[in-house]
């Protein structure tokens, strides 16, 4: 095992929930936080810390930029390093993304061009911070908008080939395959059922929304019908896995997103209770 | 086209900021026409991270006049970090440059208040020297004394304007009168206070790694009247200090003889 999240449903956990979930300690599998989020010390670190007692937790990293050329940012791991020792999570993951080129930082996470060279490039990465952190960690797919030529594989492709020369497990994220099938035209099926269940440690869903005729991963609306049924799908190949709902953006109130999670979960549980797509 | 050149002509059409403008046909890319959410999301992303960081800024400004101006920001100085809260170290001198801005004079020295208000939000944890564990210093050698201060500690002063005053009135005290003056501030993890110059003094020697015997004459000084009991009672209640060292001996780690 890569991780040793719960086979229970988690939530992503940000920061102007922290109040209520601290003072009502919700029935929540487990939660995910942005890794950078936690960096500093005071009070924030306190409260991941407050968390960390009474919940399995997963650090979900946003800026390590696997797929940049050059070095990995040797402050940015050591900082993750340091929050890893002092809050012991169940799980880590970083993107399949790249931020950074001559010097300049892009505070997005871009595809990872799946060219010749991919493969050495990134799996010479992800050791480097398996090996800084003394344990395997977990890395996502990522929802793009625009597209390589001369690909030589599919990114579901490259999850697996990475998971097998680097040891570390994979965290599919269902809305971003999704995305990328309105976007890109890739099958998000064909692409789920290229990854072995015993690889994948973690799944998020999430909602996006249309902006002048593209999809865009905005974490800030409903999982949609489709994106349910990709995961019905899934989980039917895979068996149960944590999966974790995300949401970042046109935040509401901590009681409207639990409820959405319990119905995820209930979902997961008992499929004919589905409230969310067509599971079956 | 291998890895590298990939990620470089990406980074070129994400670069060319037209959003307009056909990318170059060579990039080899497709969809390229799609890169403006790319260019949108760094900018959206690094805008809400200055909203976050500089919010009495945005309070004396207004949300519209702060959203431009700081995308004035982003798109004339790149992003040297991966970590959005790092974002804003240059807003300050930014902002004392830009024109639209000069009839709020004030408001770089406000800006790099409330940038090292998330410095101090933001700093590493850090151990605490309790005062009485310096209870077995004698107070003749206490003046030898070195203290490492916390690394939340953030001093700010402004020459001509009443910037703790201006940080009252946006936390809902009275109005400020912006004739009132230069001040000097003191800032810890969780809170502010306005302090003397001479306490600024004795501070910033501290900082420096002065000796407490050195800050404090630098502190008389300036003032020879400055109220240096109340500077380290301030000092240890808000938990800034983390060690006490004379000749290379961290008193953090040492025991009081009475313990």
């Amino acid at each position: 095992m890569k991780t040793t999240l719960p086979q229970l449903s988690g939530l992503g956990l940000r920061s102007p929930h922290l109040p209520t979930v601290l003072e009502t300690r919700p029935d929540v599998g487990w939660w995910e936080v942005h890794s950078e989020n936690y960096f500093g010390g005071g009070q924030a670190v306190a409260q991941l810390l407050q968390i960390r007692r009474d919940y399995p937790l997963s650090l979900h990293g946003v800026g390590l930029g696997l797929g940049r050329l050059g070095e990995l940012d040797a402050r940015h791991l050591a900082q993750l390093k340091q929050l890893a020792e002092r809050v012991e999570p169940s799980a880590i993951s970083e993107h399949l993304a790249w931020n950074h080129f001559a010097g300049r930082y892009f505070n997005d996470l871009l595809p990872v061009p799946r060219v010749q060279g991919v493969v050495e490039h990134l799996a010479s990465h992800i050791m480097q911070v398996q090996d800084a952190l003394r344990r395997p960690i977990l890395i996502e797919n990522v929802s793009a908008y625009v597209g390589f030529a001369e690909e030589i594989m599919s990114e579901a492709e490259l999850m697996v080939e990475l998971a097998r020369r680097t040891g570390c497990g994979l965290l599919v994220d269902v809305n971003n395959f999704y995305v990328n099938t309105l976007n890109l035209g890739l099958d998000a099926e064909a692409e789920l059922a290229r990854i072995p269940g015993e690889l994948v440690e973690e799944i998020h869903i999430a909602g996006f929304e249309w902006f002048e005729g593209t999809a865009v991963d905005t974490h800030g609306a409903a999982v949609s019908t489709e994106v349910c049924q990709l995961l019905g799908n899934a989980l039917q190949r895979w068996g149960h896995k944590p999966v974790l709902l995300e949401r970042d953006t046109q935040l509401g109130s901590f009681a409207d997103l639990h409820q959405e999670y319990m119905q995820l979960e209930q979902m997961i549980k008992k499929p004919q209770a589905n409230t969310c797509g067509v599971y079956k | 086209m291998n890895y590298a050149q990939a990620i470089s002509a990406f980074a070129q059409v994400l670069n060319h900021e037209d959003d307009t403008d056909q990318p170059p046909a060579a990039s080899g890319l497709h969809f390229a026409h799609r890169m403006r959410h790319y260019r949108a999301n760094c900018r959206l992303n690094r805008i809400a991270a200055l909203q976050a960081t500089f919010s009495t800024v945005e309070q004396l400004l207004g949300a519209d006049f702060f959203r431009a101006m700081a995308r004035e920001y982003v798109d004339s100085i790149p992003a040297t970090s991966a970590n959005l809260h790092e974002m804003g170290g240059e807003f300050p001198g930014f902002i004392a440059q830009f024109a639209p801005a000069a009839a709020l004079p004030y408001l770089p020295d406000v800006a790099q208040l409330d940038w090292a208000r998330w410095q101090a939000w933001l700093a590493p944890d850090a151990p605490e020297l309790a005062a009485d564990q310096l209870a077995f210093v004698a107070s003749d050698d206490f003046a030898s004394y070195r203290l490492q201060l916390h690394p939340a500690m953030q001093l700010v002063a402004s020459a001509s304007w009443p910037i703790a005053d201006i940080l009252a009135m946006h936390a809902g005290g009275p109005s400020a009168n912006l004739d009132a003056g230069g001040q000097k501030i003191m800032i810890s993890r969780y809170q502010w206070q306005t302090v003397s110059d001479g306490q600024w003094a004795f501070f910033s020697a501290l900082q420096q790694r002065s000796s407490v015997g050195d800050a404090l004459e630098q502190a008389l000084a300036v003032d020879e009247h400055t109220d240096i009991n109340q500077a380290l009672l301030w000092l240890f209640q808000q938990q800034l200090v983390c060690a006490a060292d004379r000749s290379g001996t961290v008193c953090e780690d040492t025991p009081p003889p009475h313990a």
